[in-house]
């Protein structure tokens, strides 16, 4: 746990405890698997997740609740599974922003949500086949 | 591409783990019934393109360097009031980026 990898520049000091590891990676970014989710009170409720090796690549994520309190996707239970939830508190649940100029025209990405177990530090971008969510929406009116 | 003429109640085996079996077949609509293992993610092609071109321009986007204090500011600012939401599970993976 004290093992300090080896740090790109831009990234600060971590441990492997730190890291989550997304082992099919995310759609179009297969072959990223382990990312630092970098918090900064400042930013709260949005984040950076970087990918900790390979080129630089980083994702904003924010927790959907904050903007849309009553997002509550429904996954498969095999999905679930294969995160390997015992309790709900241990799960994290992200959707990827997709910024852009002006700011407000930034959408949040409500089909594609990450779920993170904090247990095992393990996520997978799940995709919500169904209607009630969708690829680009805004985060404010 | 590798291409496979099947009838209705046949299957084909992918890597000895993965099986699609073409369950029906109407007119041009086709069902396919697909045995894998659970951690094999299985979507519509179409669904999941759309999800890798929007996690395509998510990362392009980040390049442009914005600051996430600015979408911060945004969402107070513009965002939904939240009166009763519930703080969800904060990640504090980070002991120095703690609230």
């Amino acid at each position: 746990m004290d093992a300090t990898l080896t740090i790109r520049p831009g990234l600060p000091p971590f441990t492997d405890e730190q890291v989550i590891t997304f082992p099919e990676g995310l759609p179009g970014f297969e072959q990223v698997r382990r990312y630092l989710i970098l918090s900064v009170p400042e930013h709260e409720p949005f984040h950076w997740m970087e990918a900790v090796e390979g080129p630089r690549l980083r994702f904003a994520l924010v927790n959907p609740l904050s903007f849309r309190p009553d997002y509550q996707p429904k996954i498969k239970k095999a999905d679930l599974d294969t995160l390997h939830i015992l309790d709900p508190k241990e799960l994290l649940l992200y959707v990827i922003v997709t910024l852009k100029q002006p700011l407000a025209e930034s959408t949040a990405n409500l089909m594609g949500p990450l779920f993170i177990n904090i247990r095992e530090r393990v996520g997978r971008q799940i995709i919500i086949e169904n209607d009630a969510y969708g690829l680009r929406e805004r985060l404010v009116d | 591409m590798l291409v496979l003429t099947r009838k209705v109640g046949e299957s084909i085996r992918i890597d000895g783990r993965i099986c699609i079996t073409v369950m029906e077949v109407d007119g041009r609509t086709i069902k396919l019934g697909i045995d894998a293992p659970r951690n094999v993610p299985i979507h519509r092609e179409e669904v999941w393109l759309r999800i890798l071109e929007e996690n395509r321009l998510a990362a392009a986007a980040e390049a442009a360097d914005i600051d996430l204090g600015s979408m911060a500011d945004l969402l107070k600012q513009g965002g939904l009031t939240k009166p009763e939401e519930k703080p969800k599970t904060e990640p504090g993976k980070k002991p120095d980026g703690k609230k």
